[in-house]
């Protein structure tokens, strides 16, 4: 008896390390009916939907998007249940691996470069198949100025959230101190190097740049810089004698002439990402080109009468108003879900509610940013803005051009390498800017 | 229970031992649990690393060609032989300065009566704290000042030689500088595993019969006698063990430094093997990062039987 009891503990105890490998109930094989893909399904009861968003960590909207959650629960009945996280390359890995199994979550909030792949794979639902069905999903939007997040079919696959800009912050008692003027919106690349040598005689750090942590933004305009918004900048180059590889070679050769000439950090080698806005808040740089999610931060760490926003420097083929934002995130719905009659007009109408006009106009003012609404969203009263709040509300509006970012056209595992690592050996003398851009096309080519 | 497999007549005494095979079964989950979870995903990996795999999460698109491509170029790889000369530096600075450390600790602890608890205490609690915790209060720790008139901010260790050398603010050292990362990486690495092999070490030096140490003091040996005699002779195979354990440690560490030296920093020369085969993997090479990882598997197995063989476990 003993030996029987001894015997099926042990089997027990074996399979309950099995026991959690059970596939959750919420995301069993859809149920596909012939009609699934033409007809509305109204869920008979509340379903859980899994959703997959960027609004984790320290995102500035974080908060935003809870207390929103928080509403649709209350108001559908429905639950969500919340996946999001920061998107660092863990958060990558684990989204890229669920599609791969076939546990990816029914709604998304996330960058579509990423998620280029899995569209191409046929993992999510475009609009037009949705509007079909659901003829009001995304009404509220203008489909005029409403970016087309299209992928190589020509679909248009998620609904933008917001709009995100690239701008030039700066600390007004920095300048006021070197006696430089504020950065108008005609600002030149000679005017700005001549502000650079003013700020550092002055006893100032001119470029709070971080070599290794973020020199994206000061890579995408200095390579604008050279190619102009007409000329397709965000293009990656085919080959060597690219007119493309000579502008993004010299774009990456600005950033070290910055460094050569004695501009950035005596640590710019090593300085982390975290601290060189600090550097912009203390009042010992005077400028840094940062994203426009960078302002909430500001807004929370320094004292925000003395940032100012400005437009980047221009040279040769750019005006200062040409500028590099757009829209990199937006909602997107999955295959999977879509086939799942009790999930599809939850998922539907969950979007809908995450994209209602008030709603969206939160989310666009706390991440300093446009909505393409066709009516718009309240906007707080000016009078309660710093000037750098006011000109954010506005940067968008008193652009010339409006480009996509040229990271969001390569995946995060082929640049990283050139923004953490290469950079810093040119600036450093021990790599050439065209042996960096050749190891950046020799990883774009391996992985196609 | 064990009563319940002998048969009537067996004594519990000299039949205790003769039927092994029920033991078998409770070893079965164990080895269900580390087959699923180890030694499977390990054979994956020597598979993975014959394959090309562009992004964790994907499927592989094939062979390498040829197909031990990542095996040359673990040869070839300029980083790869920067991550391994500093992670065998690391390796050496392990075993002399925390091993070493340890040990000295341990043998001050039991010479003293008053304390002893207090000390044992103070010395384990850093490798209580997080190591990537740790990092972040090291970078706060060796933070390099805002430059200029208006230097403000800069972290303990420069405000201190700023002050010891009579400057007027913080000393200017950037301690991640080309000259400087490797103190300021190990520094923090040693300081938090002392207390580790110190707790190991001491629990040896408990085992040692007191009866020995009163013979050798009536024999006239006294207390460096007793320790170079006595004490290490007997703390051999504990510090065997603390040798493994301190070759292993050091090639697989990664929490600390990246969080201070992240990519790298300053320009590729503080990477480990652990933290190199992190930014490959997630770089997009995942078959090299795992043939990386199984490089640290075989160091690992020969650095430590080399060390074994070397200094053989004795029997006192």
């Amino acid at each position: 008896m003993k030996k029987v009891l001894a015997l099926v503990l042990s089997l027990v105890l074996c399979l309950s390390f099995f026991a959690g490998c059970s596939s959750d109930s919420s995301s069993t094989a859809p149920v596909s009916t012939p009609d699934s893909e033409s007809e509305s399904v109204a869920p008979a009861e509340p379903v859980t939907l899994t959703v997959v968003t960027t609004f984790g960590g320290s995102d500035g909207n974080r908060g935003t998007y809870e207390k929103a959650i928080a509403d649709y629960q209350a108001a559908s009945g429905n639950t969500i249940d919340d996946q999001s996280g920061t998107a660092d390359e863990t958060f990558k890995t684990k989204i890229a691996t669920d599609f791969s199994t076939g546990a990816e979550p029914d709604v998304m909030f996330y960058i579509f470069s990423e998620m280029a792949d899995q569209i191409a794979a046929g993992q999510f639902v475009d609009l037009d198949t949705i509007k079909a069905v659901y003829p009001d999903y995304a009404s509220n939007m203008d489909a005029a100025s409403m970016p087309n997040v299209v992928s190589a079919d020509g679909k248009n696959y998620a609904v933008p959230a917001y709009g995100y800009w690239e701008g030039l912050y700066y600390n007004t008692t920095v300048l006021d101190a070197a006696g430089v003027k504020a950065p108008g919106d005609d600002y030149t690349w000679d005017q700005f190097l001549a502000d650079c040598e003013a700020i550092k005689a002055a006893g100032y750090v001119p470029v709070a740049l971080s070599l290794t942590g973020e020199p994206h933004y000061w890579f995408e305009y200095c390579v604008m810089n050279n190619a102009g918004p007409q000329d397709k900048h965000t293009v990656v180059p085919a080959a060597k004698d690219d007119q493309g590889y000579k502008n993004w070679a010299a774009g990456v050769n600005d950033i070290k002439a910055l460094y050569d000439a004695g501009y950035c950090p005596d640590n710019a080698l090593t300085l982390q990402t975290a601290e060189h806005a600090q550097m912009i808040a203390d009042g010992a740089a005077a400028f840094d080109i940062d994203g426009s999610w960078k302002l909430q931060w500001y807004v929370d760490n320094a004292n925000i009468e003395e940032i100012g926003l400005g437009y980047p420097p221009a040279k040769e083929a750019r005006k200062a108003t040409d500028v590099v934002g757009g829209v990199s995130s937006g909602w997107m719905i999955t295959k999977k879900c879509w086939d799942d009659p009790k999930k599809q007009a939850a998922a539907v109408e969950f979007v809908s509610f995450m994209t209602e006009n008030d709603r969206l106009g939160e989310f666009a003012t706390k991440a300093n940013s446009i909505t393409y609404l066709k009516d718009g969203f309240n906007a707080p009263d000016a009078s309660d803005l710093s000037p750098a709040q006011i000109k954010a509300a506005g940067f968008l509006g008193g652009a010339s051009t409006v480009t996509p970012a040229t990271q969001d056209g390569i995946t995060s595992a082929i640049r990283e390498k050139l923004f953490t690592q290469d950079i810093a050996a040119v600036c450093a003398g021990t790599m050439t800017a065209e042996e960096a851009i050749d190891g950046l096309l020799e990883r774009v080519a391996d992985a196609a | 229970m064990l009563s319940g497999f002998l048969k009537e007549g067996d004594h519990m005494n000299s039949m205790i031992y003769k039927k092994k095979s029920p033991l078998f079964l409770f070893l079965i989950p164990a080895f269900a649990f580390m087959t699923v979870y180890l030694y499977y995903p390990f054979v994956m990996n020597i598979y993975n690393s014959f394959c090309k795999i562009r992004a964790l999460g994907t499927a592989s698109k094939g062979f390498n060609d040829p197909l031990y491509e990542n095996y040359t170029k673990l040869f070839t790889d300029a980083a790869m032989g920067t991550a391994f000369k500093n992670t065998m530096l690391l390796m050496l600075c392990t075993i002399i300065f925390q091993v070493g450390i340890a040990l000295l600790l341990a043998l001050l602890i039991d010479n003293i009566t008053v304390g002893t608890k207090f000390f044992r205490t103070v010395y384990f609690f850093p490798i209580v704290i997080s190591a990537g915790a740790l990092g972040l209060l090291f970078n706060l720790l060796f933070l390099y000042p805002s430059q200029g008139v208006s230097s403000v901010g800069g972290g303990p260790i420069n405000t201190i030689v700023g002050a010891l050398t009579g400057q007027n603010g913080p000393a200017m050292i950037d301690w991640k500088s080309m000259e400087n990362w490797m103190f300021t990486m190990f520094l923090p690495i040693m300081w938090q595993y002392v207390g580790f092999y110190f707790v190991i070490i001491i629990t040896g030096l408990n085992n040692i019969s007191a009866d020995i140490y009163e013979a050798a003091s009536i024999d006239g040996a006294d207390g460096m006698k007793r320790i170079r005699y006595i004490t290490l002779p007997l703390l051999h195979n504990t510090l065997c063990t603390c040798l493994t354990l301190a070759i292993t440690g050091a090639l697989k560490v990664f929490d600390l430094p990246w969080v201070m030296f992240p990519n790298g920093v300053p320009l590729g020369q503080s990477w480990l093997t652990g933290t190199y085969m992190y930014s490959v993997t997630y770089g997009g090479d995942v078959d090299y990062g795992s043939t990386i990882a199984l490089l640290i598997v075989v160091l690992g197995v020969v650095i430590s039987q080399v060390a074994n063989i070397i200094f053989k476990e004795k029997d006192y």
